[in-house]
């Protein structure tokens, strides 16, 4: 790295790379978002190199050292808003295809819905969980009758049957559905 | 009569068994490493919107207050959403990867679920009161429940092979999305390393300038010291070192601030090209699985299993840092 000594070599020398950085970002930003992104990271890489390089003739003149400073936060400064500008690209092309895998999974997740039916029907779920269902809401009547044919039946117990038979009706019905 | 039925459930029995050994199909392929491979993938991808995150926080804390915009807030905000809903995309693939996993399974357990729904029908025929079924009973259970072992094969095989194809197309478009999301974050990665470069120079410009004035003021003084008396010559010294040690600490917290970004850097890119070196075995192994179905042979996923595991190390490496 060419060392740039002095406030006057400095600024001549970017004022001679800021047409270059921009012709570089032009010719760039026909091309592609992509290619822009990439000449953009090049520009902050020679502007960063260009501060690095710079330096006053005499250290120990505050002045002079002030006077490189300042040039030097010119280059700093457009490096931080470049940067600014690739991160309002990036942000905004991440959200673009983001939205587009949204839609991308509400289609996959029709075809896993379907897969997992198809799944389970293999598996016969449907049809276990509907012949298990069966076989709950028959001891829950043979119960039932045996209650209701006792000599002094237990009211309550009659009630709190009957709601169970309902529930495995229900059981039943979203089992043959395929549900549950 | 009973003689005659018991015969009858025979010969059922024999013809279903013969029927089974000529459907006699090979084992659905084993899926699982596909679907924890997903998984993995997911892990990564999460990890990678994480590490961005972290970054835009540290990368516009290096943005001077006079240059940052008040959009900045709301580009890192729109980055988290964004990003999770590409992380919510590859949710979506793992789910599908599971329900591909759970159609095999089905396919390869069909003698075993049909022996559970037999043992099912069975209680239903008891708590009815129809009474044991005999010999002859479980004997056409038994073979009912082969049969159904391979026809289950038979009829998941299909359905893979239906659902693997209708989703093919969908799965390697969202696949290069998520390359390009990638491709996007490992970009916008470097352009926030390099602003907390430009920052930490910024900051570090002043102490290097003092350290350099003491490099000059030292060979100055090495110069001179062969015409200089020895108490001049002790006293530069004495002073060079004074100089020295008090830039010390500032010029090592310059040193170190410049390896953690260097080590951040090299972490993050590495998983970055191993994301989606991942990514594009995942998109090829969805290929393969899809022609493994289509010719009943086993399927190779080694490519994905290893691209995995280098997922897997690297998260572990950047968790590290």
């Amino acid at each position: 790295m060419t060392i740039i000594k002095g406030p006057a070599a400095a600024a001549a020398v970017l004022e001679a790379l800021l047409p270059s950085l921009q012709a570089s970002l032009d010719a760039a930003r026909s091309v592609s978002d992509d290619a822009l992104m990439d000449a953009i990271e090049a520009a902050k890489l020679r502007l960063r190199n260009f501060a690095n390089s710079t330096m006053a003739a005499n250290l120990n003149d505050s002045a002079e050292v002030e006077a490189v400073d300042r040039i030097d936060k010119v280059a700093r400064d457009l490096h931080s808003r470049l940067t600014i500008g690739q991160i309002g690209m990036a942000v905004g092309a991440i959200s673009a295809t983001a939205a587009e895998l949204n839609a991308l999974s509400a289609q996959l997740g029709l075809l896993t819905d379907a897969t997992e039916r198809a799944a389970k029907s293999i598996a016969l779920d449907p049809v276990k969980k509907a012949v298990d269902a069966m076989t709950a809401m028959v001891n829950s009547v043979k119960s039932l009758k045996a209650n209701l044919d006792a000599a002094d039946p237990d009211e309550a117990q009659v009630i709190a049957e009957i709601d169970k038979l309902a529930e495995q009706f229900e059981a039943l019905r979203t089992a043959v559905n395929g549900g549950g | 009569m009973r003689v005659n039925g018991t015969r009858r459930i025979l010969r059922v029995c024999i013809a279903a068994t013969s029927l089974a050994t000529l459907a006699s199909c090979t084992s659905l392929p084993d899926t699982s490493g596909y679907t924890a491979a997903t998984v993995q993938l997911s892990n990564s991808v999460r990890l990678t919107g994480d590490i961005v995150e972290a970054e835009l926080e540290r990368g516009i804390a290096a943005i001077p207050d006079e240059v940052r915009t008040t959009r900045l807030e709301s580009d890192s905000k729109e980055f988290s959403e964004a990003w999770g809903i590409t992380v919510k995309s590859l949710g979506a693939l793992s789910e599908y990867a599971e329900s591909i996993e759970l159609l095999t399974t089905a396919g390869n357990a069909g003698q075993a679920n049909a022996q559970a729904l037999s043992d099912s029908v069975l209680q239903l025929a008891g708590a009815a009161g129809l009474g044991p079924v005999g010999a002859a009973g479980n004997l056409l259970v038994e073979t009912g429940s082969r049969l159904y072992g391979e026809v289950s094969n038979l009829l998941a095989a299909r359905s893979v092979r239906q659902s693997l194809e209708a989703a093919d197309p969908i799965v390697q478009l969202s696949l290069t999305k998520l390359q390009q999301e990638t491709s996007t974050a490992e970009r916008l990665f470097k352009a926030l390393i390099s602003e907390e470069r430009n920052g930490l120079d910024r900051r570090c410009d002043a102490v290097r300038n003092v350290e350099i004035r003491l490099d000059a003021l030292a060979h100055e003084v090495a110069v001179a010291a062969t015409a200089a008396s020895s108490a001049t010559n002790d006293a530069n010294a004495s002073r060079l070192s004074i100089g020295r040690e008090a830039n010390a600490p500032a010029i090592a917290d310059c040193r170190s601030a410049e390896a953690a970004i260097d080590a951040r850097e090299h972490e993050g890119v590495a998983l970055f090209v191993t994301t989606r070196a991942a990514l594009k075995a995942w998109s090829s192994s969805h290929t393969k699985l899809l022609t493994a179905v289509r010719e009943r042979k086993p399927v190779n996923i080694q490519s994905l299993l290893a691209a995995s595991e280098d997922v897997r190390t690297l998260i572990t490496k950047w968790r590290d840092i």
